[in-house]
């Protein structure tokens, strides 16, 4: 292995362990507001007005939501990249795998932050 | 690399390491890909804010019937395995503590419990209590 891929695996070998203690602070905050205090027998269901409320305008939240985007695509497509590397693929399918998990994260995160952005502005742009 | 000795090399990492490290790491993985699948879904149906707020609330309906209720806890239970675990592998590797590995795992187990017990005492009444547009039970 060269300098440059030993170097790299142990960075995102870092950047993997801490996306994920900061996903467990941002999923255990998410997990309590939306599925633990929100009790949808005596409030309802989950809406807009609901969403809206919580994130138009509040720059807190949406730093939240920011980097917990940030951190769960990447914790998860790299969590899949290591899943799939273990199996020993060809050099081949290791590159085809690798376009295809940055396109995804890309574009999904590119997805997450428009709908995101909607809802700080309090609706589609 | 055909797809068939992907499963081959799990069903036999498992036969030949048959302890709890090694069922920690599968359900690890198992777990993992679920929540990016669920990830993907998630955002799918939020994204649907960007068509306005009546295609957002017929999508975000459509995921919250009792079954999805019910599906939610499992999905919160899951949520919970991977994180406590993730932070037991995460605390081996920066603390260098891999020899406390079963200390640890009781600790995890300890406290995957008791997350999953306060899951169910909240939301599991929820689920079998009056839904508030169908009116209907699980």
């Amino acid at each position: 292995m060269n300098r440059t891929i030993a170097t790299r695996s142990v960075l995102f070998w870092l950047l993997q362990r801490l996306s994920g203690l900061f996903l467990a602070i941002f999923l255990f905050t998410h997990v309590k507001v939306l599925h633990w205090d929100f009790d949808f027998t005596t409030q309802g269901l989950l809406d807009f007005t609901f969403v809206i409320d919580r994130l138009q305008g509040n720059v807190g939240w949406s730093i939240f939501y920011f980097l917990f985007i940030i951190s769960a695509l990447f914790h998860g497509l790299n969590g899949l990249w290591a899943v799939v590397l273990d199996f020993r693929p060809s050099r081949i399918v290791q590159y085809v795998w690798l376009a295809v998990l940055w396109a995804a994260g890309i574009l999904a995160a590119y997805h997450g932050f428009t709908t995101l952005s909607a809802f700080f502005k309090g609706g589609a742009a | 690399m055909k797809i068939i000795n992907v499963f081959r090399g799990t069903r036999d990492e498992v036969r030949l390491n048959p302890n709890v490290g090694t069922w920690s790491w599968l359900l690890h993985r198992i777990t993992g890909l679920l929540l990016l699948l669920y990830l993907f879904i998630h955002l799918w149906v939020l994204g649907s804010a960007n068509s306005g707020p009546e295609a957002f609330n017929a999508r975000l309906q459509s995921v919250q019937t009792p079954l999805f209720h019910f599906l939610e806890i499992g999905l919160i239970l899951v949520v919970f395995y991977h994180m406590v675990n993730g932070i037991i592998i995460a605390l081996m590797d920066f603390a260098d503590i891999s020899e406390k590995h079963k200390i640890l795992v009781t600790v995890m187990v300890t406290v995957f419990a008791v997350l999953a017990i306060i899951t169910f005492a909240v939301m599991l009444p929820r689920v079998f209590g009056s839904h508030p547009v169908t009116g209907g039970r699980i």
